[in-house]
C-alpha cells in the first residue's frame, strides 16, 4: 500500500526507493558486480546465468507492458529481441572498434560514424515505410473505387513485378528485373550516398571525442540504435496486428516474430544462418571478459526499464493504456484513442526488447537466428504468466526464479539432472495450478498485482 | 439553433430499421428523455449519436459541427459522453483511476513528459487527483476512491460510471438506463443528483429509462420511439396523455 499513497505525494524513484525490495536488490547486486568483475574469483559459468537473469528482467518486464498491463497478447517478442540484437552487434563489427585476439589491440572506435549509420539507416527505413504505406492509406481512405485506382494500380505492379522477380531469379535481362532493381535499388543507393556523405563528417567528429569515451559511446549508441530499430519493426508490427484481439493477435504476432527470424536466417550481411559474431567485446578473454564489462550495462538497463515502465505504469497514459485492456468500448467512450495506446505500449515494450536483445549479442558474442524462435518468445510469455499478468516485481521474480531453475536442477545428482526438463516442466504446471491471481503473494505480501 | 441536432437519422442493419427517421433537438441545461418498449430503437440512437455506429442516412450535429460517422473518441472529444445500459466500468482500475481516465484529454504532458516525471507531468497529476475527487465526492464515492471499482454496490457503480462520464467535460451527457436495478430510495437519490449535475455542471442530459415515475418527473421533455418510428415527442403531461404511446408503452391506466 506504501507504494499507492507515494505514487500520489511524492518523487517515484523517492518511492521505489522507499519500498522495501529495491534496498536489498541493490546491495546484492553490487554483490554479484563485484565478484563478476573479477574473473578469477567469478567463474564464467555463474557470470553468464547472471548475465542472462539481467537480460531476462529486462524482456520480462517489457514483455509485462504489452501482455500483462496493456493486455495485448503477444508471441512475437523474441523477433524484437533479434532486430535488437541483430541491428546493434552488426553496428559495433563495423563501427565499434576491434579487439585483435593476437596482441590485443583496440582499433579505433566511431561512434558518431555509428550514430550517422543509424540516422541513415532511419531515413531509408523511413522512406520506404512511408511509400508502402501511402500507398495503402491512398486505398483506404478513398470512398470510392476509381479514386482507389491509381493505389491499387501501383500494387498490382509490385505484384508483378515482386512474382515475376521470383520467377526469373537470376536472369537479370528480364523486365520484372529491371523495375525491381530500379525500385529497390532506390533505398539501398540513398543509403549509401547518405552514409557515404556524412561518414568523413562523422569520423572527424569522433575524433574529437576523448579516447577512454569512445567504447562506451560506441556501445551505449549500439544499444540505443538497437532499440529504436526493435521500436520500429514493433511499430510495422503492431498497427495492422493490433486490431485482432486474443489468440488471433497471439497468432498474428508469433508470425511477425517468425517472419524477423526467417528474414534474418536469409539475410546474407547478418551471416544467415551460421549466425553473427561480435569479438569486440567477447573473444579476447571468453565470457568472463565480457561479463566484466558488460555487467553494469546489463543491470544497469534492467533498472532504467524497471523504473522507466513503472512510471508509464502509475501516470495518465498508464492508466488509459489499462482502461483499454479492460473496456474498449467504454475507453473509446471516455475520448480514449484506443489504437494509439495499444501501440504506445506495443512500441516501447519492442524497445526494451530490442535493447536487451542488444546486450545479451555484445555479451554472447555470437548470435544465431535459432536463439530467437518461438520458444524463446513463449519462455518470455511464461515469466509474464507466472509473475502474475500486470505485476512488473512479479515479472521481475519470475525472470529469476525461471532463469535459475533449470540451473539448479542441472547441478543436482544423475537421476534428478537427467529428467531435469521434465521437472522443470512439472514444476511450471504446478505453479500454474497452485498459483491465484498472484503466484508471488508470499513474496509480495500486501502488495496489490496492479500497484506493484 | 440548438446544441445537438439530430436529423432524420436512419440506422439500418441489413434488412431490419432499427431506427427510421429519427429527429431530436437538446439544448445545454435541459433534460430530455428517450423511452419506449425493449427494442424499440433507444440504445442504438445513442449508439449512433456517440459514433459507436454510423447511420444510414441523416446528419447529427453538435454546435453547427457535423459530427455523424465520426469515431467514438472524437464525438467524446467534440463533448458528448455517455453511461452504457449494462454497466462498462474499468473494473480491475480504482475508482479513482476510473474518474481520472477521463481527464486525460486536458492533460499537458505527452509520453516524454511521463517518462521524465516533468513538471508539467506533476502539475496535471496533482490537479487531476484533485478534480477527480471532487467529482467523488458530489458523488458521494469519495470513501471508495481507493477501492476496486468491481467491489462496490451496484447503485455505486452506476454512480461512478456518471462521474467517470462527467470527468471528460461534456456539455452533453447521455444516460443509458441509469435507475435500472437500483431501489426505489436510491432511484430518488439518483434523481435528485441528475437534477443537481444539470445544474451544477450545465451540461444537457439525456435520458433513457424506464422508470416512468422518475422520466416524469424531470424530465422538460419525453420522445417515445417504437419498432424505430418516433411516435410522440412533447412534455411528459402531452406524451402520457397520448393514445398512441399509451398503447405502445404505457398501457392503460388502472
Amino acid at each position: 500500500m506504501s507504494s499507492r499513497k507515494s505514487d500520489q505525494s511524492g518523487h517515484a524513484l523517492g518511492s521505489a526507493l522507499k519500498s522495501a525490495w529495491l534496498l536489498p536488490a541493490l546491495f546484492g547486486l553490487w554483490w554479484i558486480g563485484t565478484r563478476v568483475e573479477n574473473p578469477g574469483v567469478f567463474d564464467p559459468y555463474y557470470a553468464r546465468i547472471v548475465m542472462l537473469i539481467g537480460i531476462n528482467i529486462t524482456l520480462a518486464v517489457s514483455l509485462q507492458l504489452i501482455n500483462g498491463i496493456s493486455g495485448q497478447f503477444s508471441l512475437g517478442h523474441a523477433g524484437f529481441m533479434a532486430v535488437g540484437a541483430y541491428i546493434g552487434s552488426y553496428a559495433t563489427t563495423t563501427f565499434g572498434g576491434i579487439i585483435t585476439p593476437k596482441d590485443d589491440l583496440i582499433d579505433f572506435a566511431n561512434p558518431c560514424a555509428m550514430a550517422w549509420y543509424f540516422i541513415c539507416l532511419g531515413i531509408v527505413v523511413g522512406l520506404g515505410i512511408v511509400v508502402v504505406y501511402g500507398m495503402f492509406a491512398l486505398i483506404r481512405e478513398s470512398s470510392r473505387l476509381h479514386a482507389s485506382l491509381p493505389g491499387i494500380l501501383m500494387l498490382l505492379v509490385l505484384a508483378w513485378v515482386i512474382f515475376d522477380v521470383s520467377a526469373s531469379a537470376g536472369n537479370p535481362v528480364a523486365p520484372a528485373y529491371f523495375v525491381w532493381s530500379r525500385i529497390f535499388g532506390l533505398l539501398p543507393r540513398t543509403f549509401d550516398t547518405l552514409m557515404s556523405a556524412g561518414l568523413p563528417a562523422a569520423s572527424h567528429c569522433s575524433a574529437w571525442l576523448p579516447q577512454v569515451m569512445l567504447k562506451p559511446i560506441c556501445f551505449l549508441t549500439a544499444l540505443f540504435g538497437g532499440g529504436v530499430f526493435a521500436a520500429i519493426a514493433g511499430l510495422l508490427v503492431g498497427l495492422p496486428t493490433l486490431r485482432l484481439r486474443g489468440d488471433y493477435l497471439a497468432i498474428a504476432t508469433l508470425g511477425a516474430g517468425e517472419i524477423i527470424r526467417v528474414v534474418i536466417t536469409n539475410s546474407e550481411p547478418l551471416g544467415r544462418a551460421t549466425g553473427l559474431s561480435i569479438p569486440v567485446y567477447a573473444n579476447s578473454a571468453g565470457a568472463g571478459e565480457a561479463a566484466h564489462y558488460i555487467f553494469p550495462w546489463v543491470y544497469g538497463v534492467a533498472l532504467i526499464t524497471t523504473l522507466l515502465i513503472w512510471r508509464l505504469k502509475h501516470s495518465a497514459k498508464g492508466r488509459a493504456i489499462a482502461a483499454v485492456r479492460e473496456d474498449e468500448i467504454a475507453a473509446a467512450a471516455m475520448g480514449i484513442d484506443i489504437t494509439h495506446h495499444k501501440v504506445i505500449a506495443f512500441i516501447i515494450g519492442a524497445f526494451f526488447a530490442g535493447v536487451a536483445g542488444a546486450l545479451y549479442g555484445h555479451y554472447d558474442g555470437y548470435l544465431n537466428p535459432n536463439t530467437f524462435n518461438i520458444m524463446r518468445s513463449i519462455e518470455l510469455v511464461v515469466m509474464v504468466t507466472l509473475g502474475g499478468l500486470g505485476s512488473i516485481w512479479g515479472a521481475i521474480v519470475a525472470a529469476i526464479v525461471l532463469t535459475l531453475l533449470p540451473e539448479v536442477l542441472r547441478n543436482q545428482p544423475v537421476f534428478i539432472k537427467e529428467s531435469r526438463m521434465v521437472i522443470y516442466s512439472l514444476l511450471l504446471v504446478l505453479i500454474m495450478i497452485c498459483r491465484a491471481k498472484r503466484p508471488w503473494r508470499w513474496v509480495l505480501r500486501g502488495r496489490r498485482a496492479d500497484l506493484a | 439553433m440548438s446544441l445537438l441536432e439530430v436529423d432524420n437519422i436512419c440506422v439500418q442493419f441489413g434488412g431490419l430499421k432499427a431506427v427510421n427517421d429519427f429527429s431530436f433537438r437538446l439544448d445545454q441545461g435541459e433534460l430530455v428523455a428517450l423511452i419506449g418498449p425493449n427494442g424499440a430503437g433507444k440504445t442504438t440512437a445513442f449508439n449512433v449519436v456517440t459514433g459507436i455506429y454510423t447511420p444510414t442516412s441523416g446528419s447529427i450535429r453538435l454546435d453547427g459541427r457535423r459530427i455523424d460517422g465520426a469515431s467514438p473518441v472524437r464525438i467524446n472529444h467534440c463533448g458528448i459522453a455517455r453511461t452504457f445500459q449494462n454497466i462498462r466500468l474499468f473494473s480491475s482500475l480504482s475508482v479513482l483511476d476510473n474518474v481520472m481516465v477521463g481527464f486525460n484529454q486536458s492533460a499537458e504532458h505527452g509520453l516524454l513528459g511521463t517518462l521524465v516525471r516533468s513538471p508539467g507531468f506533476v502539475r496535471d497529476r496533482a490537479k487531476f487527483t484533485l478534480q477527480a475527487m471532487d467529482l467523488l465526492k458530489t458523488f458521494r464515492l469519495d470513501a471508495h476512491a481507493k477501492e476496486k471499482a468491481d467491489s462496490l454496490n451496484y447503485g455505486d457503480q452506476r454512480r461512478l460510471e456518471i462521474a467517470r462520464a462527467l470527468a471528460t467535460q461534456p456539455k452533453i451527457l447521455l444516460l443509458d438506463e441509469p435507475a435500472a436495478g437500483m431501489n426505489p430510495q436510491e432511484k430518488t437519490e439518483l434523481m435528485e443528483l441528475i437534477n443537481f449535475i444539470r445544474g451544477r455542471f450545465s451540461v444537457g442530459i439525456w435520458l433513457i429509462e424506464h422508470d416512468m415515475k422518475l422520466v416524469m418527473s424531470i424530465s422538460q421533455r419525453v420522445t417515445v420511439l417504437d419498432h424505430g418510428e418516433t411516435i410522440a415527442i412533447g412534455t411528459p403531461e402531452e406524451v402520457q396523455a397520448n393514445p398512441k404511446v399509451i398503447e405502445a408503452y404505457l398501457g392503460e391506466p388502472v
